[in-house]
């Protein structure tokens, strides 16, 4: 359940609730009569899981009440980044609706009906502008989700700043958001990245992600190729600084164009070049490149941040040529970043008949922490009313959510953090996340499919690492032990 | 340091498919006077098609057929197209320029929208996949295949252009539809041959594209602005033309992008066809692109 992050806060959280527990017996019978009432005009359906832990029945000082939120996703119909924003965003307003927030139960937030309007941005910043102030302006939402690609979050900052709407980030890492909101907190206070960790700290989770397992896994000399896009300049940057101190060799580091269709001649120049990995970052230029190294059977090992192989459905698109690519991802099918993190999925594909992408288990996360802190908020400030939205920044400010299905406990850096309101993060060891995926081929989950598996860090491992048959390793090479 | 040989194979492989991309729209341009802008979206409809007749997803049969039918696919989409629309326009070149241009971006973007893998990358199995050692040297089996189907393209359409009646009578209208109309030579039937052609090169140079690297709904768009980079600098309408200016293309973008700088790639093909209609507009073996 949300926690405060600050000693001096849990008391006062812990005292408005008990208040509202103890107070239960009292108003038991107009509770009754109400309930009914907005039963039958909310839409809310009776489940047997509207309690909370203790059984008390919680408080709905919000009832009556319809809070409108707004997803913001690239093409959510048939893109699966948009698809697993918006499908995530209903399977969270449902269980709020249906069970209440984690931890506090009930119905809705605190009583309050959660009705999710949808927001194409097809992946445009103008377009991403226009969907704001459609879902804020028009649609009547409190505040919004979502935003793939960081040119859309921040197209929107000055709509945020006029309306005065919190918006959550879900599926954008770059950091320039985060900094804006450090450096001009009073206009721009409203936004917040619930996820994916910045690309900042993504490249040194890739840094100590090499530093941990390049030795074991055999890569002496590596390779790297970044694609020459914007939002993996922080990869370039960081991994130009820092990788020679952590391989022993590095005998190729370019910046391969965006439009690269054939990579022949690049990958000739890797393998000529002896090395064991070919350390990539590719965002639009991925399934060329996979296809070709597999038909090719390059004699060295690929992965990194490869953002096509996050997509459940690439193993089909390739047919099969995926196989041994690994990528930095934010949670697999696989993997128990938290206890909640497999129900979640399970329950996701067996609605939607498939997996979501990283920013699906994000946007579910953001909605709950989201109201999470706002039913935290109403508790402890004894309130009758939906929070202002001045309100509800300080509520995201305070608050920590450990009720996730991504990282373990979200809280948000404060306004004084260089990267503000964005997840704090310490380190891959630490936190478990970001988790390094492999496409592999186990039976035993999937008899014709492949299954994203996890083979580091060690306490969301599941599956060790695989290395491509058509290469020829020496004997002493941990491919062979 | 990559070795020369390897260099040298990938621009033989890639210039081989750049010959068979060219030698589509040079014909069409040698017959009918017309630059057909569509061309690169035939290329798209080659690979749409050999990915629902080859992929695993689809019908998964086998990539040879892929090929086939891409090629026929093509071949018949462009006839539909010189049949439906181009016969119509033919005497106002700006009209059909113009329509080339939107019904190629019509048909990618049908693509786009109608087809399963939207706007993702797709792949086929490749026809003839593993490698050869030839003279020491590694060479893809697809590269040998490109450059052997290139070889043969080339060759075929050179006997029948030259050897067969038909072929005959492509050259008659190229020189001049009405001379040809005088001896007896249906210019618009030609016409429709020449475009069924054009279509299935188109065709399978989409399909080798798929195979050799992915295929994507708008894949046609930098071959057909190669392909016409290509039959400048070679001369417009000039068969032999365009083989060598595909290789002149080919070899030039593989060893920039080998030894300058990868991100080259498509760049080069534009500095030559700047340069080339500002010195010597008229290409290598052909007319001049201004008449």
């Amino acid at each position: 359940m949300a926690e405060e992050s600050g000693d001096a806060g849990g008391n006062s959280g812990r005292r408005s609730f008990l208040k509202y527990a103890g107070a239960g017996g009292a108003a038991a019978l107009a509770a009754g009569c109400k309930t009914r009432d907005r039963q039958s005009g909310s839409g809310f359906e009776n489940t047997a899981d509207g309690g909370n832990e203790s059984g008390t029945e919680p408080p709905q000082p919000l009832s009556g009440n319809t809070i409108r939120i707004g997803s913001l996703a690239p093409q959510p119909d048939s893109f699966p980044i948009g698809q697993s924003m918006w499908n995530s965003t209903l399977m969270a307003v449902e269980e709020i609706n249906q069970n209440g927030v984690p931890g506090i139960g009930g119905r809705g937030i605190l009583g309050a009906k959660l009705e999710p309007v949808s927001g194409n941005t097809e992946a445009s910043p103008g377009t991403a502008l226009e969907e704001f102030d459609r879902l804020v302006q028009k649609e009547g939402c409190k505040t919004t989700f979502g935003t793939f690609l960081t040119q859309c979050t921040l197209q929107i900052f000055n709509s945020m700043k006029a309306t005065e709407t919190v918006h959550i980030t879900t599926a954008a890492a770059g950091p320039k958001p985060a900094r804006i909101v450090h450096e001009r907190y009073d206009e721009f206070k409203w936004h917040f990245r619930a996820g994916p960790i910045n690309s900042y700290d993504l490249a040194r989770a890739e840094l100590e992600f090499l530093d941990i397992y390049a030795d074991q896994l055999g890569w002496d000399s590596v390779a790297v190729l970044t694609e020459n896009i914007a939002p993996l300049d922080p990869f370039a940057e960081l991994l130009d600084e820092s990788v020679r101190d952590i391989v022993s060799e590095v005998p190729v580091f370019k910046r391969s164009s965006s439009g690269t269709t054939n990579w022949t001649p690049l990958f000739d120049e890797v393998e000529s070049s002896g090395a064991d990995l070919n350390l990539v970052a590719q965002a639009l230029t991925g399934t060329a490149a996979v296809k070709q190294w597999s038909n090719q059977n390059r004699q060295f090992e690929m992965g990194g941040i490869h953002v096509p192989s996050q997509v459940y459905e690439f193993w089909e698109e390739v047919s099969g040529a995926c196989e041994h690519i690994f990528t930095m991802n934010a949670v697999t099918p696989q993997t128990t970043n938290t206890p909640r993190t497999q129900d979640f999925m399970k329950r996701y594909q067996k609605r939607f008949d498939t997996f979501p992408v990283y920013s699906g288990p994000i946007q579910y996360d953001a909605v709950r922490a989201y109201a999470q802190a706002m039913a935290q908020w109403v508790l402890d400030n004894d309130l009758e009313e939906i929070p202002s939205n001045e309100d509800m920044v300080k509520a995201l400010e305070k608050y920590k959510f450990t009720e996730g299905i991504v990282l373990p406990e979200v809280k948000f850096t404060p306004p004084e953090a260089d990267y503000a309101h964005d997840p704090q993060w310490t380190s891959m060891k630490e936190t478990g996340v970001p988790v390094w995926q492999q496409w592999q081929i186990d039976r035993e989950v999937a008899e014709d499919y492949g299954v994203m598996h996890s083979f580091a860090p060690e306490q969301n491992k599941t599956s060790d690492y695989t290395y491509p048959d058509w290469i020829d390793y020496p004997s002493d090479h941990p491919a062979n032990q | 340091m990559v070795s020369f040989a390897n260099v040298l194979v990938n621009a033989i492989s890639i210039s081989s498919l750049y010959a068979i991309v060219a030698l589509g729209f040079t014909l069409i341009f040698g017959v009918g006077g017309v630059l057909n802008f569509s061309h690169g979206a035939l290329i798209t409809i080659g690979a749409e098609a050999s990915y629902l007749i080859s992929n695993q997803t689809n019908l998964g049969l086998h990539p040879a057929l892929g090929v086939v039918g891409g090629m026929l696919t093509a071949a018949i989409v462009a006839a539909i197209l010189y049949l439906g629309v181009v016969r119509f326009v033919e005497d106002e070149p700006v009209t059909l320029l113009i329509l080339t241009f939107i019904i190629g971006f019509f048909i990618q973007h049908a693509v786009r929208v109608f087809s399963s893998h939207g706007t993702g990358n797709f792949s086929v199995d490749q026809v003839t996949p593993g490698q050869t050692d030839i003279a020491g040297i590694s060479v893809f089996n697809i590269d040998i295949t490109i450059f052997l189907l290139s070889m043969i393209l080339i060759a075929l359409t050179g006997v029948f252009v030259s050897q067969t009646k038909t072929g005959k009578a492509i050259l008659a209208v190229s020189m001049s539809d009405k001379g040809a109309a005088i001896v007896g030579i249906d210019a618009r039937k030609i016409n429709l041959i020449t475009w069924l052609l054009a279509g299935a090169f188109a065709g399978i140079a989409g399909v080798l594209l798929t195979m050799k690297n992915t295929g994507a709904w708008n894949m046609g768009t930098q071959p057909l602005i190669l392909a016409f980079s290509i039959v400048i600098l070679g001369g417009l309408g000039s068969i032999k033309g365009s083989v060598v200016g595909a290789y002149i293309i080919g070899f030039t973008e593989t060893f920039t992008t080998q030894y300058i700088d990868s991100s080259l790639q498509g760049f080069t093909a534009l500095v030559l066809l700047i340069v080339f209609l500002l010195v010597k507009p008229e290409g290598l073996f052909g007319r001049e692109a201004a008449e």
